[in-house]
């Protein structure tokens, strides 16, 4: 257990720099012990309503608020203005509200917690070094009072900012990504962390956990028959631990150090090298060799004299390595904490929403944990099948990383061999005497379908294009139709865009920014599900198309990614017909062809 | 053996420490240029007028006429501050007509006081049948409900004025209908 105890002090230790850091964090768990919200005092309106403006030299004006909760305010009675001379604010748009039935009014919109917007302010005289702008709200506490309509001076530094080419323009849908940003910049501590529990428990419910479980199943199976459900599990919280302290880890190198991740996490060697890991394991589970780290490191890893160090160890290794491994499919909340993390500075708010965020993500693989030690056998031949299954399944996983870095085609042959192989090893092909059971004749049925899938893989592979799950995307042998592609025109760097925008505001067009990259799955995702459908291409029709390829992540497209506080690809960004980013409207990871009709058809509406 | 969790051990407090210093330099480097603006105002608790003589005070009716508290003096006098935008106060009129109803020939006043114009009301007076007099304003409104102990001006905020001129009583938030039906017995 000498290990345990090294990760109760890892995460003791986590947590010092935050203690070091005094006020901060202590008016923080002050925050979260904080019950104002039972109690019957009533509030000063600038208690119960906080605002905080912040003015740039590029034109932006960002205004978070923060309402104490059992509070709310009228969205349409929040205003801004300027009452600097020769400063002007542009009309705010508003995230949208919670909707209230008032037997009055009818249905309103309120804010019951914080929230932001960005407004762009238009100058005549330049910037002022301090900025004066007057904020009105009206805002009730929950069935107690009201209060009347308010206003509140503010005088802020205008912060200066080096001028960036690309304008910006007032975010009035926030983003899924700035949404997370702003709850994450608003909400208390504990409600963040909770929030960030809760978006990683959603995020395993996707398919992204997928890849975990045959992982985490295979560290249990590969421990053999006596396994117990105490170990089971221990083993799993081993597992989801380093996991979650990898994520943790990351988020606070990654917004500390401006490191893309995404990038490090899908260079072709890594890629490579994890690829090679799996199918080391599927070996082991076919039991060609024991899977055993030399002699020499065992004896040092079981330090002291507890037995099974090791392969808590192996757990937790495993852990490490599959929350890199799924990294890009938790995009969205990720970037959103990183982004809040680089903005702030905060590492130890983002660095802790990351850890709750990979505990939640790992509460389905724990429950995992807990049951297979009791629903796998104590012993049995069929526990053998299993095995060898998690094998074949692990040889998936070593594809679907190689998919990223090989040829389309190269990719669905690796598949092909995958599924014939298993097909011949489940012996679709072998000869079955009448007597036999049922369970022998579902065998070689499943195991002839794998066979038949596997061949039609091999055709897709010749004809060039399909993918695994969808083979054929036209009919191999009827030739005539033609995969249709986005017409995009390519771009590169912050000039290439600038010049390709001046083209699309003179043809009075929007356009569309897509981020690409080999490496970059959701891309390839994109492109093969959703751009190729005729009806979003049929949507798209009126949009300038512009792509950046940014696979190999040179200086120019650090730059592109900065400009627009992205961390990489997939991304697709929006600009009206002025060449503005119309930063609400961005997309971050994959998105289903009707979904993106859908998102098409708003931006136009814009 | 030994060794080797030992440099581990050092390797993470290490790492942790120079993390945490890291931090401590960003946090303290970026604390200074938010501008926080709490304004904690000072305050007057609504009960600290409570046993002090009620001030005199003139509001315009919904039919623009001006009103002094003056008219209804020697009577108990309910002063209700109000707002057709603001749902608690909506909830409580229908219980002040009642009030009125029951109470008003032995010498009880409601007095509703809207921080409104007198459009924005007449609708609603008509709707809930108020049968109290409806006083009307801004800032004159927010001036009187300071004086009379509501220093925030958030609404509904209830004062009852006895017979003498003394305020007896002040609540901010609803006022359910047996409290105040026991507090204006009791002044009767």
């Amino acid at each position: 257990m000498n290990f345990i105890r090294l990760l109760i002090l890892l995460v003791v230790a986590l947590s010092v720099p935050g203690v070091a850091s005094a006020g901060g964090f202590g008016d923080r768990l002050g925050q979260i012990f904080d019950s104002k919200s039972d109690s019957d005092e009533i509030l000063h309106p600038e208690v119960a309503f906080q605002f905080f403006p912040q003015a740039y030299t590029d034109g932006k004006l960002v205004i978070n608020w923060e309402i104490e909760p059992g509070y709310y305010l009228y969205k349409d009675k929040l205003s801004f203005s300027s009452t600097s001379p020769g400063i002007e604010l542009d009309a705010a748009v508003l995230p949208a509200g919670k909707s209230k039935d008032d037997p009055v009014f009818g249905v309103v919109e309120v804010y019951y917690s914080g929230n932001g917007t960005s407004i762009t302010m238009r100058n005549t005289t330049g910037w002022p070094d301090m900025l004066d702008v007057v904020i009105s709200f009206q805002g009730c506490k929950e069935d107690s009072v009201c209060y009347p309509p308010t206003e509140k001076k503010y005088s802020i530094p205008v912060q200066t900012v080096a001028a960036t080419e690309i304008k910006s323009t007032p975010v009035n849908r926030v983003s899924e990504q700035d949404a997370i940003t702003l709850a994450l910049k608003d909400k208390g501590l504990l409600l963040n962390l909770i929030s960030f529990f809760g978006f990683g428990f959603l995020l395993a419910l996707t398919p992204c956990v997928f890849p975990m479980i045959p992982i985490l199943s295979g560290i249990i199976v590969g421990q053999g028959e006596k396994i117990t459900r105490r170990r089971a599990f221990m083993l799993s919280l081993a597992y989801v631990l380093a996991m979650a302290i990898t994520y943790a880890l990351l988020g606070v190198i990654a917004g500390l150090f401006s490191i893309n991740l995404q990038v490090a996490s899908q260079n072709p060697w890594v890629l490579g090298g994890f690829s090679l890991v799996f199918v080391a394991l599927a070996l082991s589970m076919f039991d060609f060799y024991q899977l055993q780290l030399p002699a020499s490191w065992q004896t040092r890893l079981m330090a002291g004299n507890s037995d099974n160090q090791g392969t808590l160890q192996g757990a937790m290794l495993m852990g490490v390595l599959s929350a890199v491994i799924v990294g890009p499919c938790v995009a969205p909340p990720l970037a959103g904490a990183l982004l809040y993390i680089s903005h702030t500075g905060d590492a130890l708010l983002g660095g802790m929403a990351l850890f709750a965020m990979g505990l939640g993500f790992g509460v389905p693989l724990l429950v995992v944990g807990a049951t297979s030690g009791e629903l796998l056998p104590r012993a049995g031949a069929w526990m053998e099948t299993i095995k060898r299954a998690f094998g074949v399944v692990m040889l998936g996983v070593a594809v679907w990383f190689l998919e990223r870095i090989l040829p389309a085609s190269a990719a669905l042959f690796l598949w092909a061999l995958l599924f014939t192989g298993t097909a011949i090893f489940i012996g679709a092909l072998d000869p079955m005497q009448p007597e036999v059971k049922a369970w022998a004749r579902l065998r070689k049925a499943v195991g002839l379908v794998l066979l038949v899938y596997g061949l039609l893989l091999v055709v897709a592979a010749a004809n060039g294009n399909g993918t695994v799950l969808k083979p054929f995307k036209t009919l191999p042998f009827s030739g005539s139709s033609v995969e249709q592609k986005l017409p995009f025109e390519r771009i590169s760097g912050i000039e290439g865009l600038d010049n390709a925008l001046q083209a699309s505001t003179a043809n009075n067009k929007i356009a569309m920014l897509d981020f690409y990259a080999d490496w970059c799955i959701a891309c390839i995702e994109l492109e093969e599900y959703t751009f190729s459908e005729p009806s979003v291409q049929s949507a798209l029709a009126s949009v300038k198309l512009l792509q950046t390829d940014v696979t190999a992540n040179s200086d120019i497209d650090k730059a592109l990614l900065d400009n627009f506080e992205l961390f990489g690809p997939p991304a697709i960004l929006f600009f009206d017909e002025d060449g503005n980013e119309i930063r609400s409207h961005r997309l971050i990871g994959f998105i289903k062809a009707n979904d993106f009709i859908a998102h098409i058809e708003q931006v136009k509406k814009l | 053996m030994m060794q080797w969790q030992v440099i581990s051990i050092a390797v993470v407090i290490a790492v942790c420490a120079g993390m945490g210093g890291y931090l401590l330099q960003t946090k303290t480097a970026t604390s200074a240029t938010n501008p926080v603006e709490v304004t904690n105002s000072h305050v007057t608790l609504p009960e600290s007028v409570i046993g002090t003589s009620a001030p005199p005070f003139q509001l315009a009716d919904v039919d623009g006429q001006r009103r002094s508290i003056s008219e209804w003096q020697g009577k108990v006098i309910a002063v209700n501050f109000w707002a057709t935008w603001c749902p608690p106060c909506r909830d409580e009129i229908p219980h002040f007509v009642d009030l009125q109803k029951d109470y008003g020939e032995q010498g009880l006043q409601f007095i509703g006081v809207a921080l409104q114009t007198a459009d924005e009301i007449r609708g609603f007076i008509q709707e809930y049948a108020v049968n109290y007099p409806s006083l009307v304003g801004r800032d004159d409104v927010i001036a009187t409900a300071k004086s009379l102990g509501n220093d925030i001006g958030a609404l509904p905020y209830t004062v009852i004025i006895g017979r003498d001129g003394i305020i007896r009583f002040t609540k901010q938030g609803p006022l359910t209908k047996a409290e105040a039906k026991q507090v204006i017995t009791s002044l009767l």
